[in-house]
């Protein structure tokens, strides 16, 4: 049943998470049938990872195309005990799922697929045991942090401040974790308690993570190395803070482009900001943000009502995906389930069409979105959208028109939290 | 400000109880209860009065007084007296039968003289019997329980004092009851009752619901020698519960013996458990009367787990994974508590037939080895709870009270626990109890939990019997229920403290009954009723600010009225039994208000509802000299609503509340046990079930997708399983009056399915694996029960046993018993 593989191969460079990445030219651009490496005498096959939710518990299954046909939960899929929150991908090896867990320990998974192309668990599993609020992929790791947890002044000191915990989950190890802490208390000088939320691969060992703190007009990221040693921190007063909210969850605003641009979203939300929704950016290597680079999304030409986001992902090139709330001065628990495309290089917002209304799709509690995490790949974002009017149905857009194709019926599930594209 | 506060609740809870004594309230009146009738015309009918006592002159109540030959039958009342009223009779001489369970059964001959009224006085012997024999047959207050109208099952207690259970372990041998324990002795149990749980499934003691007892105060830490009997309501609950449950009630009756007594025994057993138990009691001739019962449990809970994968701890200070088995010692599971229970008052007084105050302090602290619904998940090593709870109590019974045939009774309870939760420890644990230092504070968030439940509780009921055939009862319970969180409560993180947490949470429950007996003779017996609810709940509410503060409390009140009726027909050794109910669950405040870090709030639930339907019969045979039968079967139904169900999110974590879907049940109880003179007893009971889904729309919001669970079977709920128990008893073994019993008990519990049976790949299917549990005891008793040594080898074929997913129970242990009781029968 399980597998003990290597998972790292090609890991750094392949390291694709939350779909920040598009896919290489490795790959067909049909829907990952299969393709050629770049090793000719290798055959890569592939197949779509589904992710499907009943109750509390997660089903993994597998098909060849999600651009088509139907698949039911009944006697099929892997039964996973958890409700799990978050799914990372890590390139096409292997997916990692996690439950968030409140205050509490989130818990996790680690699939690939094996050499017959059946779903496989790597390792035992993993639990991060204080918690996580946001995460990404750094390095050869799934990084997690957790911002406002009491951790040591200094390594192995009792005594104890305010700050952020992250935790390494190395993807070399078969998930092995390790925990490290830094006192965030005047981490931004200006006397208040900083949050870190997002993790972006910066390419040169280190990675970059939004901060904010008193001063909510302005944007921080915040450079460290795998030892949370800080290389640097920098700010722009062009943009507000950049993160996402759903109620005590903090959702990254941060997303690299296809070449390894960071791109730093803001859109603040129940507060009396200076700065309107807006992206800058930072050029790779760089070590302050690019002044000549800033779009306010918020007066967009395309975007009339003047709705802000709360969720980004890159999709491939200058794309972004952005999740918007569906109405004007939102709180924390407003519905988000508007979507758009923005081209990083022209400013342009696309609304993607062909979803379902916005009013048809599911609230999972609370109001938290039907929509699934979305899976960048084939220069495609694929979208796991349930809608109270039928099955959940995986649909892909196409970032250029921003019109979303349906696809796969998963039959029978409540909700499909993550797609992804796997091989073997 | 803080004395006025307190001087003001205790005038509320006295008004309350005023009120309620006010609130004119009626009981079913028991049928040893009767007086002469008022306007009954003795001069046609002979009135034949008197008195039984034992023969030491003690007042016998509960003794069967039949006339021979003739359907005619009474019993006597708490002081002895009985009256029979008969028409006029051709014949002379009549033969009346005195009969009362553990006493020689005689005949009297009476010789009719006319018209006037005939005194009788009658002394029964008391059989010379061992004590199994009390253990082995019904006593007469559950015989009385058991021919109720109600579908109700009487675990007798007194046959366990020789063992080493807990109440919940008693509980576990009802038919259609199925206790499911997370580990060893101490931890949580989840109770299921014709598959309705949680919320679903109240417990009472004495009436008195155990919700605000604390957790110090609980059936799974209370050993089975403080109680007479367990009595279980399924599905139909008589309106002096008072409360809300659609599964049904569990009641656990003290003891309530006004005897002169002394009770110690003490065990010690694997995993270095330790349990101690002393109780006296002691009632004067002037009806003083006064019980202690104290007793203590410890366990290390040191038993081994088999473990599917286990974390390694690197030197390096990182942590990975491996798929198992493995074999662990648990190594931070230590329980221990300790309990008194006092009880002082008067019996038998002409202002009271009982009237008692009471007080009960309780403690328990515990380690906390695992964590969540997954044992294999998480592992702690500095994670500990404590518990403290103090409940005064306060009964007051008088039948005739003001007027003849009226039956009143109150009681009334304020119950305080302060419960806690620690967890500071920078460390993380792996399953062999090694760790390394974790960068903050707390194995799982930091914990540092600290709150105090205020509950009080009054039950008033007052019963009148209008005449032979009609009796009418009507009963209030009120309770208000508040919880407190102390600073620094739950867990110190900023980003998910909210205001919430600092706020209290009350609710207010008022509950009344009025239920009407027929009598239409003594075959057919009928009872209905009506009940009011009303509920008062106050929480902090999600202000949806986006600020995620919580600033404001919101209150929500409900009321609503469910009814029911009950039938019996008694046949010679047959009886049947029908009954319904139109039953309700309320939201409590959690459900409604959230808990302000995981759980949202919902405050337009509804209240869950079903319609409760049961049939049965009982054969209670004696089949010659030496064999006696009891045979009982239920068959159920249930159609359920409106469920009150958590709806997970997946892409948050959160859970919160809805009402959603429909589930039928199907169920069959049965119960056999054979007596073979003193010699033998073999019994057996089983419960198979059948609750399915019968939800056709997949969720609230999308009531055209058909769901794909329509017509599974409902996840996670025991629904086949049975046990068999035989005793063998060795009378005058090595002296006369000293007995050694052996008894056999076997507990079996089907394959259960975690999730919904039909879903997902079966190769992958997460469930709990069929049980077989194999438990020996033998007991030697000395001396007529004065001295008892008792070993029992519990699971003793060693098997891995499983109440829930992945929560492994204890491996074999092996206990002795000693105990000591001594009874002076008369001052």
């Amino acid at each position: 049943m399980m597998v003990k593989r290597k998972m790292g191969r090609k890991l750094i460079s392949a390291a694709v998470i939350l779909a920040s990445f598009a896919m290489s030219c490795s790959k067909s651009d049909s829907d990952g049938v299969s393709g050629t490496t770049t090793e000719p005498t290798t055959t890569t096959n592939y197949k779509w990872f589904v992710s499907a939710q009943l109750g509390t518990y997660s089903y993994f299954l597998t098909q060849d195309s999600v651009n088509a046909g139907s698949i039911s939960l009944s006697g099929n899929g892997i039964e996973q005990s958890l409700t799990y929150t978050h799914y990372v991908f890590n390139g096409n090896e292997a997916v990692l799922a996690l439950k968030y867990g409140g205050g509490s320990a989130g818990e996790g998974v680690i699939y690939g697929l094996n050499s017959s192309g059946n779903l496989a668990a790597i390792g035992g599993g993993f639990s991060i045991a204080n918690g996580f609020t946001s995460l990404g992929a750094y390095s050869h790791y799934i990084l997690t942090t957790k911002s406002g947890a009491t951790v040591a002044t200094t390594t192995g000191s009792t005594d104890s401040t305010t700050g952020s915990l992250f935790y390494f989950i190395d993807l070399d190890r078969n998930g092995a974790v390790t925990s490290n802490s830094i006192p965030t208390v005047n981490m931004l000088g200006d006397g208040g308690t900083a949050t870190l939320v997002g993790v972006v691969d910066a390419g040169d060992g280190t990675f970059l993570t939004a901060a904010s703190s008193t001063n909510l007009d302005s944007g921080y990221v915040v450079k460290m190395d795998s030892n949370l040693i800080v290389k640097n921190i920098i700010r722009t007063g062009k943009i507000g803070y950049s993160y996402g909210q759903w109620r005590s969850a903090r959702y990254s605003m941060i997303a690299n482009s296809g070449d390894g641009d960071t791109y730093v979203f803001s859109s603040p939300i129940s507060v009396t900001k200076k700065n309107p929704a807006g992206v800058m950016r930072i050029k790779k290597g760089a070590t302050s943000f690019d002044d000549s680079y800033y779009f306010d999304i918020e007066h967009n030409s395309a975007n009339t009502e003047g709705l802000l986001f709360r969720k980004v992902f890159a999709v491939s090139g200058d794309y972004f995906l952005l999740e918007f709330y569906n109405a004007t001065a939102p709180g924390n628990t407003t519905p988000a389930n508007t979507y758009a495309i923005f081209n990083g290089a022209t400013g342009v917002l696309t609304w993607i069409t062909g979803l379902p209304a916005a009013a048809n799709i599911k609230q999972l509690d609370g109001g938290a979105s039907g929509v699934g995490w979305p899976f960048a790949t084939g220069g495609k974002m694929y979208l796991p959208v349930t809608a109270t009017t039928g099955d959940p149905v995986i649909y892909s857009v196409d970032p250029s028109t921003g019109l979303a194709t349906p696809g796969l019926t998963v039959v029978g599930a409540d909700f499909v939290p993550s797609v992804g594209l796997l091989s073997y | 400000m803080q004395n006025y506060k307190r001087v003001t609740r205790a005038l509320i809870f006295i008004t309350i109880l005023l009120f309620q004594s006010i609130n004119i309230v009626f009981a079913q009146v028991n049928h040893g209860d009767f007086e002469t009738k008022r306007n009954s015309n003795n001069s046609s009918k002979i009135v034949i009065k008197g008195t039984v006592t034992d023969q030491n002159g003690e007042k016998l109540e509960d003794v069967d007084v039949i006339i021979k030959n003739r359907y005619h039958k009474t019993q006597t009342d708490s002081l002895g007296n009985f009256l029979l009223i008969l028409p006029k009779l051709d014949i002379r001489k009549i033969n009346l039968v005195f009969d009362k369970i553990h006493y020689k059964a005689s005949e009297k001959t009476i010789e009719i003289k006319g018209e006037e009224p005939i005194f009788i006085k009658f002394s029964l012997l008391k059989k010379k019997e061992n004590v199994d024999n009390i253990n082995i047959r019904s006593l007469s207050p559950i015989q009385s329980v058991r021919e109720s109208p109600f579908n109700v099952s009487v675990l007798d207690a007194k046959s366990t004092y020789n063992s080493t259970m807990q109440l919940s372990d008693l509980l576990n041998r009802a038919s259609g009851v199925k206790v499911r324990q997370s580990a060893g002795l101490g931890s949580s149990i989840n109770i299921n009752l014709n598959g309705f749980t949680g919320q679903n499934v109240k417990i009472f003691m004495d009436g008195v619901p155990m919700q605000g007892f604390g957790n110090a105060f609980q059936l799974n830490n209370i050993p089975t020698g403080i109680a007479d009997r367990i009595e279980i309501y399924k599905g139909v609950v008589p309106i002096e519960f008072g409360t809300d449950a659609m599964g049904g009630v569990i009641n656990i009756v003290t003891n309530q013996s006004a005897n002169n007594f002394l009770d110690v025994s003490y065990s010690i057993g694997s995993f270095n458990t330790h349990k101690g138990n002393l109780s006296f009691g002691n009632t004067y001739k002037n009806g003083f009367s006064y019980m202690v019962n104290a007793f203590m449990n410890y366990s290390d809970n040191d038993y081994k787990v088999k473990l599917s994968k286990m974390e390694h701890i690197n030197t390096s200070g990182s942590y990975f994974e491996t798929d198992g088995p493995y074999w662990a010692r648990r190594f931070h599971d230590r329980f221990r508590n300790q309990t008194a229970m006092m009880k002082v008052g008067f019996v038998k007084q002409k202002w009271a037939d009982r009237f008692f105050l009471g007080l009960t302090a309780a403690h328990q602290d515990q380690q906390v080895q695992t964590g969540g619904a997954y044992m294999e998940n998480f592992v702690y090593g500095a994670r500990s709870t404590s518990s403290k709870s103090l409940l005064p109590s306060l009964e007051y019974d008088k039948r005739n009270f003001l007027i003849k045939k009226l039956h009143f009774r109150v009681t009334g309870n304020y119950n305080y626990s302060n419960n806690s939760t620690v967890d500071t420890a920078a460390r993380h644990y792996n399953w062999y109890g090694d760790w390394i230092p974790s960068p903050t504070k707390g194995e799982n968030g930091m914990v540092l939990n600290h709150f105090t439940n205020k509950s009080i509780n009054s039950t008033a009921n007052l019963a009148y019997q209008i005449d032979d055939k009609n009796s009418i009862s009507i009963n209030n319970v009120i309770s208000h229920f508040k919880r407190n969180p102390a600073k620094n409560d739950v867990a110190i993180d900023s980003t998910l403290l909210t205001s919430s947490d600092t706020m209290p949470k009350h609710s207010f429950s008022n509950i009344t009954g009025i239920s009407y007996r027929f009598r239409y003779n003594r075959q057919w017996n009928f009872d209905i009723f009506l009940k009011h609810y009303e509920l008062n709940a106050t929480g902090p509410v999600d202000s949806n600010s986006g600020t995620h503060t919580y600033t404001r409390l919101a209150r929500k009140k409900y009321s609503t009225n469910g009814y029911g009726i009950a039938a019996t027909y008694l046949l010679s050794d047959w009886q049947f039994k029908a009954s319904f109910e139109r039953a309700y669950r309320l939201p409590n405040e959690t459900e409604l208000f959230g808990d302000g870090n995981v759980i949202t709030a919902n405050s337009s639930l509804q209240p869950e509802n079903s319609y409760n339907y049961n049939i049965g019969a009982t054969v209670n045979k004696k089949i010659d000299q030496d064999n006696s039968l009891y045979v009982n079967t239920n068959l159920y139904y249930r159609n359920t609503f409106n469920f009150i169900q958590a709806q997970p999110s997946a892409t948050t974590g959160n859970v919160g509340y809805v009402n959603f879907g429909k589930i039928v049940t199907k169920g069959i109880d049965a119960e056999l046990r054979w007596y073979h003179k003193d010699s033998w007893t073999i019994g057996a009971n089983v419960t198979y079930m059948d609750m399915r889904n019968r939800e056709r729309a997949r969720d609230n919001q999308s009531l055209t997708v058909p769901s794909i669970t329509y017509g599974d079977r409902v996840p996670n709920r025991p629904y086949f399983y049975g046990n068999v128990d035989a005793t063998y008893y060795i009378h005058n073994l090595g002296g006369k009056g000293n007995t050694l019993s052996l008894n056999y008990y076997f507990n079996y519990v089907g394959l259960i399915y975690l999730t919904w049976p039909s879903v997902g790949d079966p190769s992958t299917k997460l469930k709990i694996p069929k049980q077989n549990s194999h438990d020996f005891s033998a007991t030697y008793m000395m001396k007529n029960g004065k001295y008892n040594i008792s070993l029992e080898v519990l699971n003793f074929t060693n098997q891995l046993l499983y109440d829930n997913f992945s929560m492994q129970k204890p491996t074999r242990s092996f206990n002795l018993k000693l105990r000591y009781y001594l009874k002076n029968r008369k001052q």
